[in-house]
């Protein structure tokens, strides 16, 4: 069963870009793609296994992502998926809330498609590393 | 009365113009006088002649008046003769001792013409009565815990008493002319007064006003400096937002503009000729360039967004974090970097830092192409001001566009010539004014530049 990363993000641009770099890792996995907060939950909600990672966006029309975090972590079952918010704002509030809310990891979008490529890998070693689902303590 | 023809008075002053005062009045009014300089000469004359009356001066050297007044009421030969004291009678111990002598009236100097003439006039009547009555007891009487032993007839009592009154009220009289007049006066001074107090309130009146009206000048200036002030500040704030969110907001479409590039670049590349790649590459430069200064433009406006906070700091050991930061990153290069030991001041540690990255990694790419480069950061004294100062013996500038040289975005070389979007001495500039310093650049072109800066005293913190 390949692991699914699920990319929460209303930007189809920035989507294909994350795509790109995803892939250029050449780790074994599936990615399943949302364009709205609410879009993202059902997908979780709905499938039969849950994401083994979500890459979620902060800046989304309606429902943003401190509130999809939210939601995703008062979910019992959903509660230890690791979310990485990766995001274009660069500013320390963001990612104070971002922690607040329960996120993992904050990543901002590098402009330097090389750089984000690099920040990718990073991210897919950390929390894709094991088969076994993350535990948050 | 008989004898008013020969009547003879003799006057004992040691005075010669009161003498003379007093002679030419006797004489006016028929009166013989003869003259003794003191005592002792009038007791000579007097063994001559008798006189019809002396009038005596009671100060006089070798004899005073109560002496002399008291030997002649003491000679039997001579006691029937009336002796009147000249006197300023301030003492009522005067009186009794006058009384004590045997004195018939005091006189007051100055002489009151008619008053002195009535008493010789009532001295002359009096003395027939005194004739006829004797009285041998004498009074004792204390004053001012002195005795006096007083053996003058009541008559002569009466005299000397009715005469000391009499001047007494003459002397009040004289006093109450004078209250009068003083009073007259006093009554014009208060007027004068009062009208010169009403002249200088009505002064002082215009004078508040005066001052009344350039207070609410003032304080309606300052008020719309106040006023302006907020809405520069507002404005500012305004425009530092903007160019925030723009800046920010293009990143985003950027970011599609030079991924996507790279992609098709790496991917497709088989499939594109050389001109192809050419196109390529040129979008990919611009969009890089684009990203480059939209950061510039957000690292701008964070510093002047920051909040400044002063505390007294090594300058120092920050220039010297701040080159090793950069030698690391940098390409191996010999540089020789010299540094000031022991500078210190009152900065904001995060923003001098960027300050100081900014002027030596210009330093660093002006220098980048120098045999034996060097940059020194120290201090020099200009005007009495501690201005402190990096130097390069670099590229240099044309000194004509020192100026422009902090404005965002101006650059004195081009892109093939040094990379860089110019905005490295603006941010420069930014920090170092919200400092209250100001910065400035000497230099010249292949012969190395050096930035001076000053920083000011701290006014406000968290400005």
């Amino acid at each position: 069963m390949q692991p699914v990363i699920l990319i929460i993000d209303d930007s189809e641009d920035d989507v294909l870009l994350t795509k790109l770099a995803l892939s250029k890792t050449g780790r074994n996995f599936r990615t399943e793609v949302a364009l709205s907060g609410e879009a993202g939950l059902a997908l979780i909600r709905g499938g039969k296994t849950p994401p083994k990672l979500i890459l979620l966006d902060l800046k989304m029309p309606r429902m943003d992502g401190i509130e999809v975090l939210r939601k995703i972590r008062e979910d019992e079952s959903l509660s230890s998926i690791p979310v990485v918010i990766v995001t274009h704002s660069d500013l320390v509030s963001d990612e104070q809330a971002s922690d607040k809310a329960g996120a993992d990891s904050f990543l901002r979008k590098a402009t330097d498609l090389d750089q984000f490529k690099k920040d990718i890998e990073r991210i897919l070693d950390r929390w894709l590393g094991t088969n076994t689902p993350h535990l948050r303590n | 009365m008989e004898g008013m023809s020969a009547v003879e008075i003799l006057i004992v002053e040691d005075s010669t113009t009161q003498a003379e005062e007093l002679r030419h009045i006797l004489e006016k009014y028929g009166y013989f006088v003869v003259g003794a300089k003191n005592g002792r000469e009038a007791l000579d004359i007097l063994h001559t002649g008798k006189p019809a009356l002396v009038i005596s001066d009671i100060v006089m050297p070798e004899m005073d008046g109560f002496e002399l007044c008291k030997r002649i009421k003491g000679n039997a030969s001579l006691k029937e003769i009336p002796v009147f004291l000249l006197t300023a009678l301030s003492d009522p111990e005067d009186v009794l001792r006058g009384l004590e002598c045997g004195a018939d009236n005091f006189i007051t100097k100055p002489y009151e013409e008619n008053y002195l003439v009535t008493r010789i006039h009532h001295m002359q009547l009096n003395a027939e009565l005194r004739r006829e009555s004797r009285m041998q007891n004498g009074i004792e009487i204390y004053y001012k815990r002195q005795k006096y032993f007083i053996t003058s007839e009541r008559q002569q009592i009466l005299d000397l008493l009715l005469s000391t009154y009499e001047t007494a009220v003459t002397q009040n009289n004289e006093l109450k002319a004078v209250k009068e007049k003083l009073e007259v006066m006093n009554e014009q001074l208060e007027k004068k007064v009062g009208e010169r107090t009403a002249e200088l309130i009505a002064e002082i009146g215009e004078r508040k006003k005066a001052e009344e009206a350039i207070k609410r000048l003032n304080e309606g200036l300052e008020q719309r400096v106040a006023l302006r002030t907020q809405e520069l500040e507002g404005a500012n704030k305004e425009l530092e937002a903007f160019a925030y969110s723009v800046s920010h907001d293009l990143r985003a479409p950027l970011r599609s503009v030079s991924g996507f590039t790279k992609t098709v670049y790496e991917d497709y590349a088989d499939k594109l000729d050389a001109q192809g790649k050419d196109y390529l590459v040129r979008i990919k430069n611009g969009s890089e360039r684009m990203s480059q200064l939209i950061d510039d433009l957000l690292r701008l406006s964070h510093i002047s967004r920051q909040k400044i906070d002063r505390i007294d700091y090594d300058l120092s050991s920050l220039a010297s974090a701040v080159v090793n930061s950069l030698r690391e990153a940098a390409a191996a290069r010999s540089v020789e970097v010299v540094i000031a030991k022991g500078l210190r001041s009152v900065v904001d540690p995060n923003l001098m830092k960027i300050a100081l990255t900014n002027m030596f990694d210009n330093a660093l790419k002006f220098t980048s192409k120098t045999k034996n480069a060097h940059i020194e950061f120290g201090t020099a004294e200009k005007n009495g001001n501690t201005v402190y100062f990096v130097k390069d013996n670099g590229a240099g500038f044309d000194p004509s566009y020192a100026k422009k040289m902090f404005h965002p975005f101006q650059r004195l070389h081009s892109e093939k010539e040094f990379e860089g979007t110019g905005i490295g001495l603006a941010i420069v500039d930014r920090i170092i004014r919200r400092h209250e310093g100001k910065v400035w650049a000497e230099g010249e072109v292949d012969k190395g530049a050096t930035i001076y800066f000053t920083l000011g005293q701290t006014t406000k913190n968290n400005r």
